[in-house]
């Protein structure tokens, strides 16, 4: 017996020892070597800080910046009162943190803020969601997938602050889209282990309760892999990201005078429409085919959506992590949706739903949906534009400065 | 018996018969190739009137020149 | 899941292979525990990639093919019952390259199939005197190297199957089983990944100087990774008691073109020698078939290593790759016969270091071909 400990037992533990050891000592050179947050990462929507969870904890860490969770609408930066432009050199004294891409919908920045342990709490957080959300069946499987992180759903498990029914109610959206994904023809794979989790998280049984106890290791082992990797791939957008000094007082600003600016650019970057579209995205989308989309909406709907719900367990996961956020309710073009034949009763409809959940949470709101008509409010038929991101500035302003 | 089979071998690989040790590794030490093996087989049917199968191009059983007498052994009965 | 790669399937793999360690350190027999181990692993890979009832069809064909033959091996010739065998590859690899088969997919299909085949050759040649269903589908799925080789064989196998192993000899093959994978996985993921990540992967699509450094670096990165998961699989094999066969020996050290197919993808080159390559060349010199014997040896070069070619599949690259090595295999037999320094080249000196450089680049070639690069 001693014989097989001293052939068997010690070799395998030295082994398992040298191992961890190893695993232990890449960790933390690479947490070691990690450089500082730098402000100038906060203008750009990096993939990582939607994939990842290091960007995201380090800008919250910050005593001055504001997080801005968006959707495509933060793409257009080529508008100069877009926040990252409007707020360039902490203008105002803080600095924007632009997390999102297109089709990061509700559920996204649930399990996103959901994941953030407790670097959110009592920290300024702007949500923003886009009309085109609202479709009957909410988030598409791809884009979710697109947008989907394993890591950020292992961390969110992992956290005990926050309560069970959040987590299955996750979970059941987490599989359920997981699902949908898989059975599309072109899927790329899945980790199969992280759709048990959440099918068992959503609805355990005997049997996946069994095959969660096996993963265990697994899930706790990846959970950490996933941090080393996150870590790696960030290291090069902090290394070469810049700081600027805050000018430390609350800025006068002429909003006469920036709105006149803005007027003024945007009457240059519309010349080939009527809508007050940028040049660039009536080429592309509408243009010659401009008879063709007469009364092309006219049967669209977004009174119900799943995105609703969505969009509760957004602020449900807000409240339990102790962020009290700012929700911009951003309109739809108005000249072009009657154009297309989606009626301003329809429209309404949506404005409603979605002001009527805001109240419901006790989520203060900036309602801009009564601005559908003014003229360069958008960029295109959904997303913010010139006047419209002004109107946003002021309120992120009051917003960060308030309370 | 030794003596045709080392002949044979020193004929394929064009050595002499004295070298051909009875422990020879023919395939390791690059005496035989693959095609002299083909040979090997319908030489040893030839000089001792065997009919041996495939399955004795398996290398591991013509392996050596004592391997190889085993062989024709066996297959005379 | 793909095999070897994914902390998931090394997850699964560790905790399988657990049982058997303590079967084996006991004392005890690994064979059925061995099955189950394979048709686990089997279940979790083919499940997750929807290949399961794709699996379970080619098994019953396959098994029909078998029990067939095993049952009228004296009555029927050897030849329909291989190309019955055959067919399940045939089909996979037509619908790589012909979408209206697409729907024929099989993970590890070449590599089963090698296996079944096999089967039947060596219970005609009478290798293998009798197989129960069981046996034959231990071999079959054996898990280990289902998806990547080497290409064992059946008799080796089976000997393995039934031979005892003791708790010393056991822990013999742990030891090295334990260092093949850990070496393999080191190879396969962390010096592959590396060539791939910041050699292949940023080298621009054309070009001259991109497609020359492709030509060093792929077969660097081939050899690391499948040199890698040979390991890896053979380390497996240890752990069920199985001494499956190396794959690779120091391939870029190989003096020709003859010594490099005795060092690289070792499992699939033999296979090919004993059963396309001589089966050819014996046949045809006993039939006579040929004025010059020689004729037969050159004829059966070129078509062992065509069916090597089409083996990894039919798209044009592969079977130009088959070619290319078809007439350097003819050009080496060539040189050996009728070019006396050539032999004494390699043995040592300046003109070993000459062939096996001369013999890297002709083998880079050939890999450049293989990868599509080129076209």
């Amino acid at each position: 017996m001693r014989a097989a400990a001293k052939t068997v037992l010690l070799p395998a533990a030295a082994l398992a020892l040298a191992v961890a050891l190893a695993f232990l000592g890449v960790g933390a050179a690479v947490t070691g070597m990690m450089p500082p947050w730098r402000d100038s990462v906060g203008d750009k929507n990096h993939t990582e800080k939607i994939t990842g969870q290091y960007l995201l904890r380090q800008s919250a860490a910050q005593e001055d910046t504001l997080l801005i969770f968006g959707s495509s609408e933060l793409r257009t930066t080529e508008i100069s009162t877009h926040p990252a432009n409007f707020f360039a050199g902490k203008r105002a004294g803080f600095q924007v943190d632009l997390v999102g891409r297109g089709s990061c919908q509700s559920l996204i920045h649930a399990l996103q803020i959901a994941a953030s342990g407790e670097a959110l709490r009592g920290k300024k957080v702007v949500l923003i969601t886009s009309p085109q959300s609202y479709v009957p069946e909410g988030i598409a499987p791809d884009l979710f997938m697109a947008n989907f992180s394993c890591q950020q759903y292992l961390e969110l498990l992992a956290d005990d602050s926050l309560s069970g029914e959040i987590k299955t109610a996750l979970s059941c959206r987490v599989a359920e889209l997981m699902e949908e994904y898989r059975a599309l023809p072109d899927a790329a794979p899945v980790d199969p282990a992280i759709a048990a989790l959440a099918e068992h998280t959503a609805a355990p049984t005997i049997l996946s309760a069994v095959r969660d106890t096996i993963l265990a290791p697994y899930y706790g082992f990846s959970r950490w892999l996933y941090s080393v990797k996150d870590q790696v791939s960030v290291r090069q957008i902090l290394a070469e990201g810049e700081d600027c000094a805050a000018s430390g007082k609350l800025p006068v600003i002429d909003w006469e005078l920036e709105a006149r600016a803005a007027a003024v650019q945007a009457e240059a970057m519309t010349g080939n429409n009527g809508f007050g579209m940028l040049d660039g995205y009536y080429t592309t989308y509408i243009g010659s085919r401009l008879e063709r989309q007469k009364d092309r909406d006219k049967d669209l709907s977004y009174t119900r959506s799943k995105e609703y719900d969505d969009l509760r367990l957004l602020f449900a996961v807000c409240r339990e992590k102790g962020v009290e956020p700012l929700f911009i309710h951003v309109p739809l073009h108005g000249e072009w949706s009657d154009y297309t034949g989606f009626s301003s009763e329809r429209r309404e409809e949506y404005y409603q739903n979605v002001r009527k959940i805001a109240e419901e949470y006790g989520v203060a709101a900036l309602d801009l949906t009564g601005y559908e008509y003014e003229e360069y409010f958008m960029c295109d038929t959904m997303h913010l534009g010139w006047k419209g991101w002004l109107a946003v500035d002021k309120a992120l302003i009051d917003y960060y400065y308030s309370g | 018996m030794e003596q045709k089979i080392a002949e044979i071998i020193a004929g394929l690989c064009g050595g002499e018969p004295e070298e051909i040790e009875p422990e020879l590794l023919l395939f390791e030490e690059g005496l035989l190739d693959s095609f002299a093996a083909i040979q090997l087989v319908l030489a040893l049917e030839e000089t001792f009137g065997l009919s041996l199968d495939m399955a004795v191009l398996s290398r591991e059983r013509i392996a050596t020149p004592a391997a190889i007498a085993a062989l024709v052994r066996e297959g005379r009965g | 899941m793909t095999p070897y790669s994914g902390l998931l399937f090394f997850y699964l793999l560790a905790l399988l292979l657990l049982p058997a360690v303590v079967l084996g350190l006991l004392g005890k027999p690994l064979k059925l525990y061995g099955f189950l181990f394979s048709v686990l692993m089997i279940c979790a890979v083919f499940w997750e990639g929807g290949q399961l009832p794709a699996l379970a069809a080619f098994c019953l064909w396959e098994g029909a093919v078998f029990l067939a033959y095993r049952r009228w091996r004296k009555r029927i010739p050897l030849w329909p019952a291989v190309c019955l065998a055959l067919l399940p590859l045939a089909l996979v690899k037509a619908g790589e390259v012909w979408s209206a088969l697409a729907a024929f997919r099989l993970l590890g299909v070449s590599y089963m199939t090698f296996r079944a085949v096999e089967v039947l050759l060596n219970l005609r040649d009478g290798t293998v005197k009798s197989l129960s269903l069981f046996r034959w589908s231990y071999f079959l799925l054996f898990f280990p190297s289902v998806s990547s080789g080497p290409i064992d064989r059946c008799h080796r196998f089976l000997g393995d199957l039934d031979g005892g192993i003791t708790p010393k000899e056991y822990l013999d093959l742990l030891r090295r089983g334990v260092w093949k994978l850990i070496g393999g996985a080191f190879s396969a993921i962390v010096l592959g990944g590396l060539v791939w990540q910041y050699w292949l992967a940023p080298l621009p699509e054309k070009g001259l100087l991109p497609t020359l450094s492709y030509l060093y670096g792929y077969p660097l990165f081939l050899f690391f990774n499948f040199a890698g998961s040979s390991s890896m699989a053979i380390g497996t094999g240890y752990l069920l008691g199985v001494r499956m066969p190396e794959n690779f020996r120091q391939p870029f050290f190989s003096v020709d073109m003859k010594d490099l197919w005795a060092r690289w993808h070792i499992s699939l080159s033999t296979w090919l020698r004993d059963y396309v390559y001589t089966r050819f060349a014996l046949d045809s010199l006993k039939k006579k078939r040929f004025r010059n014997q020689r004729t037969a040896s050159y004829l059966g070069y070129l078509l062992t290593m065509m069916a090597m070619g089409i083996w990894h599949g039919l798209g044009p690259r592969y079977l130009l790759y088959g070619a290319y090595h078809g007439a350097l295999m003819c050009l080496n037999e060539a040189l050996d016969l009728h070019w006396r320094p050539f032999k004494r080249w390699k043995k040592q000196g300046w003109g070993q270091v000459c062939c096996v450089l001369v013999t890297f680049h002709l083998f880079a070639f050939g890999l450049l071909i293989f990868s599509g690069r080129l076209f």
